[in-house]
């Protein structure tokens, strides 16, 4: 009898992770990695220590087999007693009659846009809400990604193509010049960064979803602007751009965001800037951009974050030639590790071959793109490619969010996830937030 | 079902004493049990002393329906030598309406579904329970998700206000 129980203790501790591993395969994510992630965060002490919501981890695997023991008669007495919430330990239970971890499960699976709902619900989901802990485990999974944009004649707002929903953002506490200059942007982790100039400096700032609040960032090691740049994991890669003295660099750094600091990476084989970068398959890429000359590259490179190497790829980039030193960096953006390209002079989306390094057509873009690549945007977001782009509507000129599954039917046309009035026809920054 | 005869048949007991004689190959879609059954063999009456009857009958519903399913795309795949994408196609979506009409229930029964699934194991059961509790959650008010899951709000009306006012757009009805 003892040994069966030992064993259904293990059975119960074991379901957990198969269904974790589980989903993560349907996600069709790297499966161990992020597995050995959550696990590690699940059970490693000093995320427990750091974590203000930690003492609730501590309790989960011991909330799980007690409620699991429990047969429907006991339960029904647990909704009660976690009704009356007199009892200490009724007061730490999120859904009452479901183990913690489950609860937490469920509130992850739910919308992001919900959580200021939930954080009004009851103490113990505000503080859960505030602790930013549900934003981590939902990066994890890679559950829901959100769309930040930025236009001409509009403030920064978040998109949520699950529910299609607006969320505005509060305006950035910065100075007239950075509010006029050149601005680029970067989801990585929970944050929002903003690269652009005030008076005296390059500066970066920085909005926290968790914190819903715009502070200024820690600068990089060697500011620069026009860079490529991705984020995977809570961590940002920047490599090449122009720095103040117009000088094109081959310099790389990686910005983490759980510290908010910068650390140098090797050098890029080629200096360039205006290149485009994205990570496919664990690897950052930066492909095309321009020479110091204003040449245009028709190379990647390709930066293993195991070994810490750029491997450079020739001919990557042989799409549309880059002839004028204005034009916008290639659109490129990948869906399920797999890269698409968005050719402004052909006004279609290609795919790219990983075997033989070539790109074919395979949809038309849903409207004509601007000659200079400029004031759209060509983002993947979920299983969906996004174009964003400047579009005259009903009563004003506002911004129209195309989606179109690349894995879908291929006969299935672009669908309008939204279209925003008053928001002026330029789109100025465009970051996908995965969450 | 027809070769039932063939197999190895498992009784399953619930906490309330009912007996539920099953196919080891329904038996096994529960990983708990499966490993029982590799453990030792010899095993044809499975105490679950968790698990009431009423959720019992649910999980093995589940189970046969699912391993039933599974059953009839390996022998199409075995008959035509390749399996049709479009019939495939057409099979996933039967089961998904299926398990959609079954994830029919008050939030007691879901609850106590979930509680099973997560003791016995039924991974795809364990993750359509899970998302039909995340779907009592989304796109509803503060009121309605404690209503749904008898939670007690011990919110002052200042704090509450306080929230409220952060992020108004998330207290309007979407698009």
């Amino acid at each position: 009898m003892d040994n069966s129980r030992v064993c259904q203790f293990k059975n119960l501790i074991i379901a957990r992770i198969t269904i974790l591993l589980h989903l993560l395969k349907t996600l069709g994510g790297d499966p161990y990695a992020l597995h050995i992630n959550i696990l590690a965060y699940l059970l490693s002490p000093a995320n427990i220590l750091s974590n203000a919501f930690g003492k609730l981890l501590t309790n989960i695997s011991v909330a799980r087999l007690d409620s699991s023991m429990h047969p429907r008669k006991n339960i029904s007495k647990q909704y009660s007693k976690c009704h009356k919430g007199s009892d200490e330990q009724s007061a730490n239970c999120l859904l009452p009659g479901l183990p913690e971890e489950v609860a937490l499960e469920c509130l992850t699976l739910a919308s992001r846009s919900n959580y200021p709902a939930l954080a009004c619900v009851s103490r113990r989901f505000r503080s859960l809400i505030s602790s930013g802990y549900l934003y981590k485990l939902r990066q994890k999974l890679g559950i829901q990604e959100w769309i930040f944009v930025s236009t001409a004649d509009m403030p920064w707002e978040g998109f949520d193509p699950m529910i299609r929903r607006w969320m505005p953002m509060p305006p950035i506490p910065c100075d007239d010049c950075f509010k006029m200059a050149d601005k680029e942007s970067l989801a990585v982790g929970t944050q929002l960064l903003v690269f652009g100039r005030e008076t005296s400096e390059l500066a970066i700032w920085m909005y926290s979803l968790v914190t819903k609040e715009w502070s200024r960032a820690r600068p990089m090691l060697h500011g620069r602007c026009l860079f490529g740049s991705a984020s995977l994991n809570g961590v940002a890669i920047l490599a090449g751009g122009v720095d103040p003295k117009g000088r094109v660099l081959n310099l790389a750094e990686m910005y983490n965001s759980e510290t908010g600091t910068w650390k140098p990476l090797p050098g890029l084989n080629v200096a360039r800037r205006s290149s485009a970068g994205f990570f496919m398959d664990g690897k950052f890429y930066v492909i095309g951009g321009l020479t110091q000359d204003g040449q245009s590259l028709t190379c990647g490179e390709e930066f293993d974050l195991e070994t810490s190497v750029w491997r450079r790829i020739m001919n990557i980039y042989p799409v549309g030639v880059q002839v004028n030193p204005c034009q916008s960096p290639p659109l490129m953006a990948v869906v399920n590790h797999q890269l698409y390209a968005a050719d402004k002079d052909l006004n279609v989306v290609k795919k790219y071959n990983k075997e033989d390094n070539t790109w074919n057509v395979v949809k038309n873009l849903p409207v004509q793109a601007s000659p200079t690549g400029w004031g759209m945007a060509f983002r993947g977001c979920g299983d969906r490619l996004i174009v964003i782009t400047g579009q005259r509507l009903v009563y004003s000129e506002g911004i129209v969010i195309h989606g179109w599954l690349p894995e879908g039917d291929p006969h299935e046309t672009w669908e309008i996830l939204s279209a925003r009035e008053r928001a002026g026809m330029f789109v100025q920054n465009c970051a996908i937030m995965g969450c | 079902m027809a070769r039932s005869s063939t197999e190895n048949m498992i009784t399953l007991m619930s906490s309330d004493g009912e007996e539920f004689m099953v196919t080891e190959k329904v038996a096994r879609e529960c990983t708990t049990i499966r490993n029982m059954l590799e453990d030792d063999c010899v095993i044809t009456n499975i105490p679950l002393p968790n698990v009431t009857s009423d959720i019992l009958s649910m999980v093995i519903e589940y189970c046969m329906e699912h391993v039933a399913a599974a059953e009839k795309a390996a022998a199409e795949t075995a008959e035509k030598g390749s399996s049709s994408a479009p019939a495939a196609a057409k099979a996933n979506k039967d089961l998904e309406e299926w398990d959609k009409a079954f994830m029919n229930v008050d939030v007691y029964t879901l609850c106590d579904l979930i509680l099973a699934a997560n003791y016995l194991n039924v991974s795809g059961l364990l993750d359509l329970t899970i998302q039909t509790a995340a779907n009592l959650i989304k796109g509803k008010s503060p009121e309605q998700i404690r209503k749904t899951f008898h939670i007690q709000n011990d919110l002052s009306l200042e704090e509450e206000e306080k929230i409220r006012s952060q992020t108004p757009w998330a207290f309007e009805k979407s698009e």
